[in-house]
């Protein structure tokens, strides 16, 4: 393996990327939609809700839980609420939506970074040229795939792990008024951080890259590379409706799922990538 | 001087799907030539790049560059050629020495000589003073240098340039021309594809021309000028008391079509390179002085054109 070149290319591509707006800002906004601004949508209000002190869940819903509150808790999956018992209703609202609602809502992070930064730098740089020069360089293919992959996923991963920091930063500090203490990220976050994340970040990549000989710019790479995005909301409406929630087992069962799903999608890719279909496209 | 082949092809063929872009083509090109491949647009000359130097597969034939296949052994090869493609190809957010710095660590230059050579290539092409600048903000004739300095970075034995001066106004493609010059008297193979004809006359010492991905004729101007029985300018000087029974000589030649005389020396146009012995030997039965005569060239859009006629007719 020709690790000088590899690394050349991900230096050459990472370093390029300061200079793409196109690339940068979906980047930027998701991460401060999703990882600072939704939890304090989810947060704030409850701050202004009225509950009667003396509520507890211990012994199931109360009978005088306001009826707004009461069709939230009636979405939570049992198992959960049981392991709530003892919490304000407040505490468990809080801990509901930003603990378990919105673990998935963080997978996008990496699902979407890695897409973008791949749409650019597969089909971006086809469209711009420079690809052919690469393509004459005197890489195999392998190289120049594993070149391009890394290029990617360094930064979808390191992008995912400064969103999830902002995460818990701001978790931490919206929920302080009502929990009154420091309790993320929770061990099933942190298993989500380093067994789901990088995993969810590879899927994105190559979806890309089997989506990149099959069109022609870089917008249609990234729209397309995007209908990865639906499987994870799928995973925060059945939270939502309580049909599972996210178990320290599920979280595991759904990293072994997607690296399954990596390595079959990178088989392929690899089977797919070939210069000479890359050039005849250039 | 012993001549080897750095490249042989053999049948050369490509097709994409139903269309045959290089069709059957064979050629070879000695160390040190440059070596014009001229054609149309889409006529199959970048095809026949891309397979010369293992980017894109052979559909059929034989290839064989600097000794190796380029299908096979592709890695290897491009190691040791340089390409300039048709289109710079260069990356327009990174500064002029941040493009030649990365092809210098693809091409492992050795680390301790990456920052000279590019230093040296960017002296070389008077890029210094923009070295810092982002190529974007570059003239098409500066990309166009900076694409030949990254071609030429690792020194390659083979260079691949594929319409070099194409979209350059007359200055920049001069720059380019008299590089390529230099490079050629290096001592440097050069693959030049091109349709600029009197570009390929100036720098080729041999030819191919191709037609549909076919080739359809192949040698130095002069041969394929004598091939094709194109005319070529002639220039005699004779004793000047002499010129007019010269001028009357020369008009008579079955091929001349204008015999004109200025001081002692007459420019004879429309003849052949068979007719020279001919008209030498007529001024000399009658015994005209004769102090110079000076063929010039078939001008190889002359042959070109006379190419493309016959194709048309067939």
């Amino acid at each position: 393996m020709n690790w000088r070149g590899i690394f050349t290319i991900v230096r050459k591509d990472i370093s390029v990327l300061r200079y793409s707006p196109a690339v940068i800002w979906p980047i930027v906004i998701v991460v401060v939609i999703i990882m600072g601004l939704m939890p304090a949508v989810f947060t704030v209000p409850y701050y202004f809700v009225e509950i009667p002190e003396n509520i507890s869940l211990e012994e199931g819903l109360p009978d005088d839980l306001p009826e707004d509150l009461r069709e939230i808790y009636d979405l939570i999956a049992d198992p959960l609420l049981a392991q709530f018992g003892g919490m304000s209703p407040q505490e468990v609202l809080v801990r509901y939506f930003l603990v378990y609602v919105f673990a998935p809502m963080f997978l996008i992070v990496p699902v979407m970074t890695t897409s973008v930064i791949a749409a650019d730098t597969f089909v971006g740089e086809r469209e711009r040229k420079p690809l052919e020069a690469l393509l004459h360089s005197p890489l195999t293919d392998e190289e120049l795939l594993l070149g391009k992959v890394l290029a990617a996923f360094i930064p979808g991963v390191v992008v995912s792990i400064i969103a999830f920091v902002i995460y818990s930063i701001s978790v931490n500090a919206l929920s302080w008024p009502i929990i009154g203490a420091i309790f993320f990220p929770t061990p099933i976050w942190l298993l989500i951080l380093v067994w789901v994340m990088p995993g969810v970040a590879a899927l994105g990549l190559g979806a890309s890259v089997l989506v990149s000989s099959r069109v022609k710019t870089f917008q249609e790479a990234y729209q397309v590379s995007g209908i990865l995005v639906l499987p994870i909301m799928g995973l925060f409406v059945g939270q939502i409706f309580g049909v599972f929630y996210f178990s320290l087992v599920l979280t595991l069962i759904l990293g072994v799922i997607v690296w399954v799903v990596d390595v079959v999608l990178f088989w392929i890719a690899l089977e797919m990538f070939s210069r000479s279909e890359m050039i005849s496209r250039v | 001087m012993e001549h080897t082949t750095v490249i042989h092809a053999e049948g050369l063929t490509r097709h994409f799907g139903d269309t045959i872009a290089v069709d059957r083509i064979s050629f070879d090109v000695q160390a040190g030539e440059v070596f014009g491949f001229l054609g149309h647009n889409g006529a199959g000359k970048t095809t026949t790049i891309r397979v010369l130097n293992g980017v894109l597969d052979a559909t059929a034939g034989k290839v064989e560059v600097l000794g190796l296949s380029p299908n096979a052994q592709g890695p290897a090869l491009r190691r040791r050629t340089g390409v300039l493609t048709e289109t710079p190809s260069l990356d327009d957010r990174l500064t002029a020495r941040d493009n030649l710095r990365i092809y210098a660590n693809l091409y492992d230059v050795p680390q301790d000589q990456v920052q000279s050579r590019v230093d040296e290539m960017l002296a070389l092409f008077e890029l210094s003073e923009r070295a810092d600048d982002k190529v974007g903000e570059f003239s098409k004739g500066m990309r166009q240098r900076l694409a030949l300095a990254r071609a030429l970075i690792h020194q390659p034995e083979l260079l691949f340039l594929d319409e070099p001066t194409s979209g350059l106004d007359p200055v920049a493609s001069k720059q380019v021309r008299d590089l390529i010059d230099r490079l050629s008297e290096e001592g440097r193979t050069i693959f030049l594809c091109t349709h600029n004809l009197t570009e390929a006359q100036r720098l080729c010492d041999r030819v191919a021309v191709l037609e549909e991905g076919q080739i359809i004729a192949l040698g130095n101007p002069r041969e394929l000028g004598d091939q094709m029985g194109i005319s070529l300018p002639l220039e005699i000087e004779v004793a000047a008391d002499q010129i007019n029974a010269a001028c009357e000589l020369l008009s008579s030649i079955e091929h001349a079509t204008d015999v004109r005389a200025r001081g002692s020396v007459i420019n004879v146009s429309g003849l052949h390179r068979t007719d020279i012995p001919l008209a030498i030997e007529r001024l000399v039965s009658t015994n005209i002085a004769i102090f110079q005569v000076t063929p010039g060239e078939a001008s190889l859009e002359s042959v070109y054109l006379a190419l493309h006629r016959d194709e048309e007719a067939a």
